[in-house]
């Protein structure tokens, strides 16, 4: 759901031209779509849309209160049982926006061939509230059956001058969708064609003396529309970005706005534009705020030192640990630093820009960052879309070297920023030069080392393992350890390695996120010794991946895992006296194309110890749908090699 | 600089020390050590007083006092107060206070928010909550949560469940109903005994109180909380539903009450309809045949979907309405498929059950229980004996099926002469069945190509039966990343899927391949004998198991395979065959040579249905890792 931010001003308006005529109206299934029986091109489709028409104008009927008017009109046939869901319409809306004029009707083919409707009652129309200022009008349509086609219809009446997207794919297919528009001579938009589809229909004309104000004057409209047919259902993927990245969708975006004494309210035209705007959300009052953290966090001793970069990670922690996330992001609007201050608990926006004048305030060079999470689409880069940001971190320059900052989450080390809000690329906001774009650079490896020290006596594995995390793997074990006590993880390890019994377990800086995360076990492990001559040990007893994370044989979608990881096992394996080494697996070297990644195996033995040395890495944040085949084969290779096995034999 | 912080500090803490000696109630420090073990957070005081005014008139006063001991506690003390439109909040306030029992935030009503609280699976009702979204910046803390409403039923007077849950410990709770018209109230005190609950009530009050309860850690495969926790449950012989008043001191006298408030009447019909089943029926003269052509019909024609509003949370929308919008909710459509059933002269019976978790309605207890509505059609010689049970709700589900969402429990059979309890069939141990039967080729490079027949009885056909609507590459990743995930590079080239509603059987029919299965050396191929049945799993270790073990319904497994190895090779050596017996149930594997190229595996696993002192459950976890460990059994082939 997209912000609604800028609130029209109210004008009197005759329009002339008939744009509300355009809509389409109910009662056009016909009996061939009640025949119909599957879609050729999709028989998985539980539906498909058969037509869906948006239709934008301002509306002039005097018992609306607002005027920018969107009628909607769907044709649904319904294929399979999977498919009763889109029986049920739900209706979003903001705030003082409003829906009119919902009709539905459900139509069925009777045994003589006949069509037959049954309508929507008006009682049958429900309201409820979702989060926020949000609400949600919905209703499910009477009498659906395999074979049933619903038509339905609404008004959305709204104050705002935003023009939702258009989604021209979704989850089901679609046969034709349109989207058609007047828009008003002084509302200029950015309209931009998201996704892969091309459109069919694709018309723009400006028409001329199209509305007037009574006394003031005339003015022009753009007239658009824009149609597709034949739309693929989208089918998600695994590790994929956002599908709002991918969804082929009409996006519009307000540039200006003129008011009928001909003022123009310029809002995210150039980016020179949008910086000014974004100087007055985050820093006017800057001089207050900047003296407010100056007086509440710089003059504390261990803030003060000479060192740059100690000093601003002792702000970092101090920020990181002075705020309560309270899961929000960022509402488009001013944000007030202080009160969160003053009450510890603030959203993104407000812990991260406590932490950018905190470092201000301490004298490191810093500028703020804008980012998208990822359950978004990553912003456009064609043109300023302040509201499709919703992240900030902050850039701090010490001694030459670049760091992303982020305070929000409490497990966070110096230099990394919350895996969600790894999305693309940052726009750092220079109000001095003008901002810019920059790649998101991580100061912290995200790395697990697994050594293992074992002595094979009595049909068990007897000794210690440690395990070291950084980066992501530490603050994902750090975020999990939260609360525990020493026996819960204990417990807890012992439930996910059920062949793994531990005798104690020590942690190392659990709560400095600074350093290596670092666990040690004393562990007995039975093995799978089935009493013969011969014995085969698989000495890769924990954290081996044993399922292929990718299993679909063809991918549409880059897989993106948002940033670089890498793994190593250092094994060393005593066998007893009265055995000896039969057989070892060989050493191994895969690499992906593109430097994108690499497996090093190495195995090697000198009397009765093993030695194996196991690294891989994925050196990329991103593979393209191209590189999936091989990246799907890395893991193969990578299961195989964990599931093989070393042999040994009594002498 | 440094100066004033100082001195800052010292006044802070004195000021601490000052309100710490004023308000220290609700300090942390406080709380008896013992209560913190084991325990996200603690009850310090809970208070429940009801005080009935009349048969129509309920006012109930809750107080909570909960301290929150870390992050995982904040569900222990959520401010939230669901209401609906019999209910009138009065009071409503909340406070928090620090560790050192210093209040830090206060909310009037009106902080409150207010918005629709529409459960998952319900279309509407006019359910809603008032609450406060507090976010704690540090632990611990404690909320004092005050509340007082009004409601005009008092058919669900509150229960009283003192342990509130797992990992909570309790300093203090109390229950007190309060009934000054000296109505006659039944009460049903649940595993009061093992637990020091002190009960001051006098004939017509009521009062318990409850101390010093340590906090209780879950434990997996075990009873139910309610079999072992203290629970009250508490109902008043003349009562108000939403306007709609009763009395009932048994089942009997409460089902009749049910029938002839919330049933009877609801099942009329348009004649055109009562035309078009008896036409549907026509030509079969088995009462227990119409009833599954009916059901049939049910299930072709309507969808579930619940509205809830008022008395509707309990009285069935009219049948004439479900057959016109071809929608409802449980009760809707259950007494819909009984009018249906009525117009052909066949009698049903409304039926109330608890569904999902195992729970039975109270045989000795007759008050308002169950959270689903299924139909009965009594025994009868033509029913050979027993009693048929449909679920209305499902339009997959097999006549007469229930699975284990409402299976072997005591439910509620509404009849016109009353209410009688009655058990649903269930499904245990062999009936469970599932048999596999493969043959596989496994060739020199370690990939294999095999075909697979799974039959699924009982409640593996409940698992399987809906595989059918899926689309098939769904069906298909279903299989590769669910059923098979520990087979990497597992395709499925084709599967064949046959529901046999009548016989209650799922077939599934493959053909499979599997490249890279066995390792291949220069000597030898190496593979995992149990190819398509692996079970891995081992029940969680405890070092002090404190409940005792109990193994729900149970399953059997039967699997045959017939390897072809490739040719040049031989197997290394012959197994023994393995057989493991115990009161849990069985495990036996053998691997046989057939021929020079085939060899014959075979595996049966029978868990049985049981209950155990907590002594056995070591065995148990012992057991199964026998199990995962042989289900992971590797064969080698030498190379000739």
């Amino acid at each position: 759901m997209k912000l609604k931010l800028v609130l029209a001003f109210s004008f009197v308006v005759v329009f002339c031209f008939g744009q509300s005529k355009k809509s389409t109206t109910m009662g056009k299934t016909t009996i061939e779509e009640l025949k119909m029986q599957r879609y050729e091109k999709d028989t998985t489709a539980g539906a498909i849309v058969l037509y869906e028409h948006g239709n934008y104008y301002i509306n002039t009927k005097e018992k609306f209160k607002y005027k920018f008017t969107t009628d909607f009109y769907f044709r649904i046939k319904i294929l399979k049982k999977i498919g009763f869901d889109k029986a049920t319409i739900k209706i979003p809306f903001y705030d003082e926006e409003e829906v009119h004029d919902i009709q539905a009707v459900t139509n069925n083919l009777t045994e003589n061939n006949v069509m037959h409707t049954t309508s929507l009652e008006k009682d049958k129309i429900y309201t409820k509230d979702l989060s926020g200022k949000w609400k949600e009008t919905y209703f499910t349509l009477p009498n659906i059956k395999v074979g049933s086609v619903i038509e339905f219809r609404y008004s959305l009446i709204s104050p705002y001058a935003q023009i939702d997207d258009w989604n021209y794919q979704s989850d089901i297919p679609k046969l034709k969708s349109d989207f058609t528009a007047a828009i008003i001579g002084n509302y200029k938009y950015n309209i931009r064609l998201v996704g892969n589809l091309k459109l069919h229909r694709d018309n723009f004309r400006v028409k001329n003396g199209c509305f007037y104000l009574p006394g003031i004057a005339t003015g022009a409209c753009g007239v658009l529309e824009y149609g597709m047919d034949a739309v693929p259902a989208f089918k998600k993927e695994a590790y994929m970005l956002s599908q709002d990245n991918y969804l082929s969708r009409l996006s519009f975006e307000l540039i200006s706005n003129t008011d009928v004494r001909g003022q123009v309210t310029n809002y995210t035209k150039t980016w020179k534009a949008a910086d000014k705007k974004l100087e007055t959300y985050f820093l006017s009052g800057q001089y207050l705020k900047k003296r407010y953290f100056k007086e509440n966090l710089s003059s504390e001793a261990s803030l003060n030192s000479e060192n740059s970069l100690e000093r601003a990670k002792q702000i970092y922690k101090r920020v990181q640990n002075h705020y309560t996330w309270n899961e929000k992001y960022w509402l488009n609007r001013k944000v007030e630093v202080k009160k969160a201050f003053k009450n510890k608990i603030g959203s993104v926006f407000e812990i991260n820009l406590s932490l950018y004048f905190a470092l201000q305030a301490a004298n490191i060079e810093s500028k703020l960052v804008l980012l998208s999470t990822r359950n978004r689409a990553i912003p456009t880069k064609l043109y300023p879309v302040i509201s499709e940001f919703n992240y900030m971190v902050v850039r701090a320059v010490i001694d030459n070297q670049v760091y992303f900052l982020d305070a929000v989450n409490k497990y966070l080390g110096f230099g990394l920023i919350q895996s969600e809000s790894l999305n693309g690329e940052g726009r750092v906001m220079d109000f001095k030069n003008g901002s810019f774009w920059e790649q998101i650079k991580l100061s912290q490896k995200t790395s697990k080392t697994i050594r293992l020290s074992l002595l094979l006596k009595d049909d068990s594995f007897v000794g210690d393992l440690s395990i070291k995390k950084t980066g992501y793997f530490a603050v994902h074990k750090r975020v999990e350890f939260n609360g525990l006590s020493e026996d819960d993880i204990l417990e807890d390890f012992e439930n996910n390695h059920p062949n793994i019994e531990v005798e104690d377990v020590a942690l190392e800086n659990l709560s400095d996120n600074e350093k290596v995360l670092k666990e040690t076990y004393k562990i007995t492990i039975e093995t799978d010794v089935m009493g013969s001559r011969r014995i085969r040990l698989n000495p890769f007893v924990i954290g081996k991946i044993t399922e292929n994370p990718f299993k679909l044989n063809k991918r549409d979608y880059p897989v993106d895992y948002g940033y670089e990881r890498s793994k190593t096992y250092l094994i060393k394996l005593i066998i007893p006296e009265t055995y000896k080494i039969a057989k070892l697996p060989k050493n191994m070297g895969v690499a992906l194309p593109n430097k994108g990644g690499k497996i090093i195996f190495n195995i090697s033995q000198k009397e009765n110890t093993i030695n194996i040395y196991l690294n891989y890495s994925l050196k990329k944040k991103s593979y393209s749908a191209d590189e999936y085949f091989y990246l799907k084969q890395f893991y193969k290779k990578l299961i195989n090699l964990q599931d093989s096995f070393i042999e040994i034999e009594r002498i | 600089m440094k100066y004033p912080t100082r001195i800052l500090f010292l006044i802070s803490l004195f000021t601490c020390n000052l309100i710490f000696s004023q308000e220290n109630t609700y300090a942390s420090t406080l709380i008896p050590d013992e209560l913190t073990e084991d325990a996200n957070a603690v009850v310090r005081n809970s208070i429940i007083e009801i005080t009935i005014k009349g048969i129509d008139k309920m006012v109930v006063y809750e107080k909570e006092v909960v301290t929150v001991l870390n992050e995982l506690g904040n569900d222990d003390a959520r401010i939230a107060k669901r209401y609906n439109n019999d209910t009138k909040i009065t009071k409503l306030s909340a406070k928090i206070y620090d560790a050192l029992g210093k209040q830090i935030k206060k909310y009037s009503k009106r902080k409150f928010s207010d918005v629709s609280a529409i459960s998952g699976g319900t279309l509407y009702s006019d359910e809603r909550v008032k609450y406060v979204d507090y976010i704690p910046v540090a632990y611990p803390y404690t909320v004092v949560f005050e509340s007082e409403y009004k409601n005009s039923s008092t058919g669900f007077i509150p229960r009283w469940y003192p342990t509130e849950g797992y990992y909570v410990g309790i300093e203090k709770s109390q229950y007190k109903l309060n009934n000054p018209l000296k109505i006659i109230v039944r009460t049903k005190k649940k595993n009061f005994k093992n637990y020091p609950i002190q009960d001051k009530s006098s004939e017509f009050n009521l009062h318990y109180i409850f101390e010093n309860q340590r906090a209780i850690k879950p434990e997996v495969l075990t009873i139910a909380s309610r079999d072992f926790m203290p629970y009250l449950i508490v109902a008043s012989n003349n009562f108000s539903l939403k306007g709609v008043k009763g009395y009932a001191s048994n089942w009997k006298e409460f089902g009749k009450w049910e029938n002839n408030n919330l049933i009877s009447g609801r099942d009329i019909l348009e004649p055109a309809t009562v035309t078009k089943i008896k036409d549907l029926v026509k030509d079969v003269d088995n009462p227990i045949e119409k009833a599954k052509l009916i059901y049939e019909f049910v299930q072709n024609k309507t969808r579930y979907i619940g509205v809830q509003v008022g008395i509707g949370g309990w009285k069935p929308i009219l049948a004439n309405q479900v057959d016109k919008v071809g929608y409802g909710d449980c009760k809707g459509l259950t007494n819909y498929t009984k009018a249906l059933l009525a117009a052909v002269g066949i009698t049903s019976y409304y039926t109330l059950v608890y569904a999902k978790q195992k729970i039975n309605i109270d045989k000795d207890f007759a008050t308002f229980q169950g959270n689903h509505a299924i139909l009965n059609i009594p025994a009868s010689e033509l029913s050979g004996g027993n009693d048929v049970w449909l679920e209305c709700t499902s339009q997959t589900i097999p006549f007469g099926f229930l699975g284990d969402f409402t299976d072997d429990r005591d439910v509620l059979v509404i009849t016109p002469e009353g209410g009688v309890i009655k058990r649903t069939p269930s499904y245990k141990n062999e009936t469970n069945l599932q048999t596999t039967k493969a043959t596989i080729r496994l060739d020199e490079k370690g990939t294999i190509q095999a075909t697979l027949v799974r039959v699924s009885k009982g409640l593996k056909f409940d698992n399987r039966y809906h595989y059918d609507r899926y689309p098939k590459e769904e069906l298909i990743k279903h299989y590769k990343s669910k059923v098979w995930s520990y087979n990497n590079n597992l395709e499925v080239e084709s599967v064949k899927l046959k529901n046999d509603k009548e016989q209650v059987v799922f077939t599934e029919d493959f053909s499979i391949s599997i490249e890279d299965y066995a390792t291949v050396t220069d000597e030898e191929i190496l593979f995992r004998v149990n190819f398509f049945n692996k079970n891995s799993f081992i029940p969680k270790r405890y070092r002090n198991r404190k409940l005792p073990l109990q193994i729900s319904r149970g399953f059997k497994d039967e699997d045959d395979s017939i390897i072809e190895i490739p040719k040049g090779y031989q197997v290394e050596t012959l197994f023994e065959d393995k057989s493991i017996i115990n009161k849990f149930g069985m495990y036996q594997i053998s691997i046989d040579k057939i021929d020079e190229h085939h060899i014959k595996y075979k595996r049966t696993l029978f868990i049985k249905e049981g209950l155990y002192p907590k002594e056995d459950y070591k065995a148990y976890r012992a057991f199964r890792r026998k199990v995962a460990k042989n289900d992971n059994l590797r064969i080698a082939l030498i190379k000739l």
